[in-house]
């Protein structure tokens, strides 16, 4: 079966709000990071994936099975999302049990998959703890043991590090990784630092419509001789800010240090273009496609 | 089946099974049948021959028709009326075309064209009571009416219950209530010794003590169910599980029916316990012999069982798009106009889901009432089940994103809004 998720113009609404507008995507095996701002629609695109969500129109398959046949597709598919707990009273161990039970897995099965998980996820020592005896960072690593217990084709992960310390951060990414050999993993995040880290392929998005899509390292080469840097005096900081999109910004003493996206060539005395990072692109991308005024706050 | 079992032990588990049951065993069974049996509220000994036996309801025509017009003539003349609509004290007085109405009806009983003026006039009374502001209150000695020589025992019970709507319903002339107001009559030795010997050897005692159990609990598992249901079928939410479980491959048919299995059988729990219980007080009361050892069991599995289901299934629907609290809160109310609809002599209704028999004698009675009461449990049941089904496609639609709760009280907590 054909490893990867088609979807084609899908229109989403809230009453008259739309969320999603003729969203296209094609995702196929490794890390596909979704990126864009908190209300952007990601997280309706993520639902909508899991089967928790109804389209307006359009078409999506997952692996080759429409998303109307949601209990094959959920079957297929293991989700994480942006907020989420379990049980407090129940063990780590009573809960994926339980939840196996939930996905039809026998005993053994079940025993075996958790044994595997819990270790995979650094829970191991864990295991009889109750859930709300749990940190945030176990709860998340307990939240990815959870979607992937039946070893799904599909994982779909909302926000996984939002609120997450740096190390814990990096763990999880990690993680991402190395399950994403094997399986599509979609990994929907505002924080660019995720997608540079982990994702080959990704998508911006933006009030519910689809920014762009392709390798992460073109959206960096799009963004080449975009990137601008300057020291400007810091009483001049305001005037720069309201003509240029500025990513960055360093205070010595009266000066700043800026970073700042433009098109042309900027009336900044001393401009000098500099090598993109994905934070800058990401800005670029929304710029260029209207997303931010032409200057302001980002 | 193993999620039967997971179902089951996370209810009782749960903190609030543990006052669920601790409810259901005080108030349903401790405060009512336990100490009914502690304090000899029944007589467990055979009658003795002239005794005082209280009072029964008899087939009497004419002592109905007497008492009951002398009644409705008494309370017309003061014009002071006693009613309980929905179970609460109600005073009427009547005005205009209503009291003319109720002056006719009392014109065809009595034969007096002005039966206002004509007890006045020509029987004896005396002053009662008085109120601050209005005239003193009389009770006057009425004679014998001869009402049957007027109207005949049908007409009879449709003028009172004419006189029943007039004033609203919910008054001692209401067909559920007319008997067993006005035509009472010492129980006679015999009686009460066919009542006894009924008990003992066609009930084998348990079985009466079965239905005296039974009406205890089902009015108190018409309402606290609906305790631990709200709790429970929010906890997914509460927990922020709703998403992970949704997910999941399950069918809502097998989620929710095997929820729906088990905490039926949670609820049953509270009840087959303290049937064990009842069988022992019996025991200790009337000896270990000549006993129906699984008369409890049966008895709460046709009685309370089908509430338990109807009860559950309703609850499981509603809250499949209202909050907890507005099910609660809606469940508080029917129960309690639904308990207070119907007394503890009242005959069954096909509707009623509280069926009351609080006494451990009246077998014969209850047998005459069994068809009645193999439709009702009937209906409620299928009730239940029905709902449950409905209930399996409501959840659906919303674990599909296609069904939101309605939001009747949207700051409360329990369901939060989704981001």
């Amino acid at each position: 079966m054909e490893e990867r998720i088609e979807i084609q113009n899908v229109d989403q609404y809230y009453g008259k709000k739309q969320a999603l507008d003729k969203v296209s995507l094609s995702i196929g095996k490794g890390m596909f990071g979704l990126l864009g701002r908190n209300g952007a629609g990601k997280t309706t695109l993520m639902k909508t994936l899991a089967g928790l969500h109804p389209k307006s129109s359009g078409s999506i398959t997952v692996c080759g099975v429409p998303i109307s046949r949601v209990r094959e597709v959920r079957s297929m598919t293991g989700y994480l999302p942006q907020e989420f707990s379990m049980y407090p009273s129940m063990t780590c161990e009573e809960a994926l049990d339980y939840l196996g039970v939930l996905s039809g897995m026998d005993k053994k099965l079940r025993h075996e998959r958790t044994e595997l998980l819990l270790k995979q996820v650094n829970l191991n020592e864990h295991r009889r703890k109750r859930i709300k005896e749990l940190s945030g960072g176990m709860k998340r690593r307990l939240g990815i043991a959870q979607a992937l217990l039946h070893d799904p084709r599909v994982l779909i992960v909302d926000e996984p590090t939002a609120g997450l310390d740096p190390e814990e951060r990096i763990r999880f990414r990690n993680l991402l990784g190395e399950v994403a050999e094997d399986r599509i993993v979609i990994l929907s995040t505002h924080i660019v630092g995720d997608i540079e880290a982990s994702c080959e392929k990704a998508a911006v998005m933006n009030e519910g419509k689809i920014l762009w899509t392709g390798n992460v390292a073109e959206l960096l080469h799009e963004a080449e001789g975009k990137v601008w840097t300057a020291t400007v005096e810091t009483r001049f900081l305001p005037q720069v800010k309201s003509l240029y999109p500025v990513t960055g910004m360093v205070m010595k003493g009266n000066e700043t240090v800026l970073r700042f996206v433009h098109d042309g060539t900027p009336d900044v005395t001393g401009a000098a273009q500099i090598q993109p990072g994905l934070e800058d692109a990401y800005i670029y991308c929304l710029y260029r496609n209207g997303c931010i005024e032409n200057g302001g706050e980002i | 089946m193993m999620l039967f079992r997971k179902e089951f032990k996370r209810i009782v588990c749960s903190g609030v099974y543990v006052l669920f049951f601790a409810a259901e065993f005080f108030f349903a069974f401790y405060t009512q049948f336990w100490n009914d049996m502690s304090l000899g509220w029944n007589s467990y000994a055979p009658p003795e021959p002239g005794g005082d036996y209280g009072m029964t309801v008899v087939d009497d025509p004419e002592l109905l028709t007497q008492n009951a017009t002398a009644d409705l003539l008494q309370n017309f003349i003061s014009n002071n009326f006693t009613t309980y609509p929905l179970g609460f004290i109600h005073k009427v007085h009547l005005k205009g075309t209503a009291k003319e109405k109720l002056r006719m009806i009392l014109q065809m009983l009595t034969g007096f064209d002005d039966p206002e003026t004509y007890v006045k006039e020509h029987f004896e009374s005396k002053t009662l009571y008085y109120d601050f502001d209005t005239e003193p209150t009389y009770e006057y000695q009425i004679p014998e009416l001869n009402v049957l020589s007027r109207v005949s025992i049908e007409d009879f019970r449709a003028l009172m219950t004419e006189a029943d709507k007039i004033l609203g319903g919910g008054s001692f002339y209401s067909p559920e209530e007319i008997d067993s107001t006005f035509c009472l009559a010492p129980a006679s030795y015999e009686d009460v010794l066919s009542e006894y010997n009924a008990l003992v050897n066609d009930d084998k005692i348990t079985n009466g003590y079965a239905r005296l159990f039974c009406d205890y609990h089902g009015i108190f598992m018409a309402l606290l169910p609906v305790f631990l249901i709200a709790v429970y079928l929010s906890e997914d939410r509460r927990s922020k599980m709703e998403q992970i479980i949704y997910s999941r491959s399950i069918s809502s048919a097998k989620l929710m029916l095997t929820r729906f299995a088990a905490l039926v059988c949670a609820m049953m729990l509270p009840v087959l316990s303290t049937a064990v219980l009842a069988n022992v007080r019996v025991m200790q009361v009337y000896g270990v012999s000549g006993l129906d050892y699984f008369a409890m069991f049966k008895y709460s599995l046709i009685w309370i069982l089908p509430t338990v289901i109807a009860v559950t299934g309703a609850d499981m629907l509603l809250m499949g798009f209202l909050h907890p609290v507005v099910v609660v809160v809606g469940q508080f109310v029917f129960w309690f106009f639904s308990t207070n609809l119907v007394s503890p002599t009242s005959p069954i209704g096909l509707f009623h889901l509280t069926i009351r028999h609080n006494t451990c004698y009246g077998r014969q009675e209850f047998i005459d009432n069994l068809p009645i009461f193999t439709e009702n449990r009937l209906l409620f049941t299928a009730l239940g089940i029905l709902c449950a089904l409905a209930s399996v496609y409501v959840w659906k639609c919303r674990r599909e994103g296609k069904l939101r709760e309605i939001k009747l009280l949207p700051k409360l907590p329990v369901h939060q809004s989704e981001a």
